[in-house]
């Protein structure tokens, strides 16, 4: 795959989706391909690789975006190497899992309410809720960078970029090895739901996914290992 | 007072109730240790006048987790699928599993997990539901499930969630990598590390410590006790 800036495009790979973007927009262009090799069970990983810097969207095209998002049944792979603030962040910030490279820099809007989703409810989401329950708000109107945005767990690894597609690759590798569609897709059905919900809604119901994924999987694989005895 | 079962029991002592996984060496969270820790929770347990819970396992190892054969039979023997393979039913002991397990989490009083060697799989879960844990060096914890063709299912995906967030979660469950307690202590799974021999008297005096302080309890302070223990007790050169 050859990342060229200004250009968007699509790789299938692998069961990834590797979507370089130039500008949000892009995500659309390939939104339908993407939609018909998750259906057809092709990939389980969306990584998306932004290389742009316009990063505007209007309101309605960010919630549509987000639902679309937030609907797939994939890890979701945020991949960004510069100034990350305003929609882009909210797009980051949508993710499963981010990673940077050591050109991140975060700036958390001035005021929460610029975000369509609840800005807390998400940092509580990818940073944990229960030993930082007040402190996200601190986060408003600061800049990070790349070892600090990694030390409050909002990406899981910081890459060398000049490798960038190899460092992923290995990354998703390790994430996935000896594991197949029915697996990976019954614990991303479990953190969807909890994605769904937020962290805040009722703990039975949240709890009541996990339990369904995991006897689901576990009668499936059992009677799928039965009949090939 | 002291109630013991075949593989689990719980002792009250100063205020404080035990609970203490009994299947050394590996203290398995069998079927049937299960079921007696349901029974001991809605018997004794929730009927205890405690002020704060222990829990910790017999001889060396806090828990090496569930019996994986055994558990998948009993799921997918118990479970019912529609015509579409869709779940229509799962097996009532697995309900109360999980209930069982909340319980500790959602108790108003302090609950520590005092963990040493093994902690993995279910018995990972079960030290997630508590409030506080500290770890002997040389522990190992971890949720290895996903290796062995399935997820964390007695509310481990939702606790480490809460604990780590969404990417390291997620990491955690995909990859069922075992931790050494340093790096579960830098990303957040656990409180201190203390040494073997003095686990048990630091999870005690923690305990005391909260209990005398003139403030409710919250597990909204946890860190603050922790580290204003540490201060009184001068142990922060083994932390």
């Amino acid at each position: 795959m050859i990342i060229e800036k200004g250009k968007s495009n699509l790789l299938i790979q692998d069961a990834t989706a590797f979507l370089n973007i130039n500008n949000l927009n892009d995500i659309f262009k390939h939104k339908d391909v993407i939609e018909k090799n998750i259906v057809e069970d092709k990939i389980n990983v969306l990584l998306i690789i932004w290389t742009g810097q316009d990063n505007a969207q209007t309101n309605d095209q960010k919630v549509e975006l987000y639902k679309w998002l937030k609907s797939l049944i994939v890890l979701t792979i945020g991949v960004i190497n510069n100034y990350c603030s305003g929609d882009l962040l909210e797009l980051f910030m949508t993710c499963d899992i981010r990673l940077g490279g050591d050109n991140l820099s975060i700036e958390f809007p001035d005021d929460e309410s610029v975000f369509i989703f609840n800005f807390e409810e998400r940092c509580q989401l990818l940073m944990g809720n229960e030993r930082n329950i007040d402190g996200y708000k601190s986060l408003l109107k600061t800049t990070l960078h790349s070892k600090e945005i990694y030390k409050i767990g909002l990406i899981n690894k910081i890459i060398d970029m000049d490798d960038m597609l190899s460092e992923v690759r290995k990354y998703i590798s390790k994430l996935l090895k000896n594991k197949n569609m029915n697996q990976i897709k019954s614990i991303l059905k479990c953190f969807k739901h909890y994605t769904h919900l937020g962290l805040n809604h009722n703990r039975e119901l949240l709890l009541e996914q996990e339990s369904k994924q995991f006897c689901e999987l576990i009668v499936k694989e059992y009677y799928k290992n039965e009949d090939m005895r | 007072m002291k109630i013991e079962l075949n593989k689990v029991y719980f002792e009250e002592k100063d205020n404080i109730g035990y609970l203490v996984i009994n299947d050394p060496p590996a203290n398995k969270t069998t079927a049937l240790f299960l079921k007696e820790l349901i029974f001991m929770v809605r018997e004794y347990i929730s009927q205890s006048k405690v002020k704060g819970i222990i829990i910790t396992g017999k001889g060396r190892t806090y828990s090496s987790g569930a019996d994986v054969d055994q558990l998948k039979e009993i799921v997918a023997t118990q479970s019912k699928l529609d015509s579409n393979d869709n779940l229509v039913g799962y097996p009532i002991w697995y309900l109360e599993n999980r209930a069982t397990f909340n319980y500790f989490n959602s108790l108003d009083i302090p609950v520590i997990s005092a963990i040493k060697g093994m902690c993995i799989g279910s018995g990972m879960e079960l030290a997630l539901c508590s409030h506080i844990r500290i770890c002997s060096k040389n522990s190992l914890m971890g949720l290895p499930e996903s290796t062995f063709g399935f997820l964390p299912g007695v509310t481990g995906t939702l606790r480490v969630l809460e604990l780590v967030g969404l990417g390291k979660a997620l990491e955690l469950v995909f990859n069922g990598e075992i931790l050494s307690v340093e790096e579960a202590m830098e990303i957040g799974l656990v409180d201190g590390i203390v040494s073997k021999k003095e686990l048990l008297p630091y999870c005690e005096g923690l305990m005391k410590f909260i209990l005398q302080n003139e403030k409710m309890y919250s597990k909204k302070y946890i860190e603050k006790y922790i580290t204003e223990y540490n201060k009184v007790c001068k142990t922060s050169n083994n932390i």
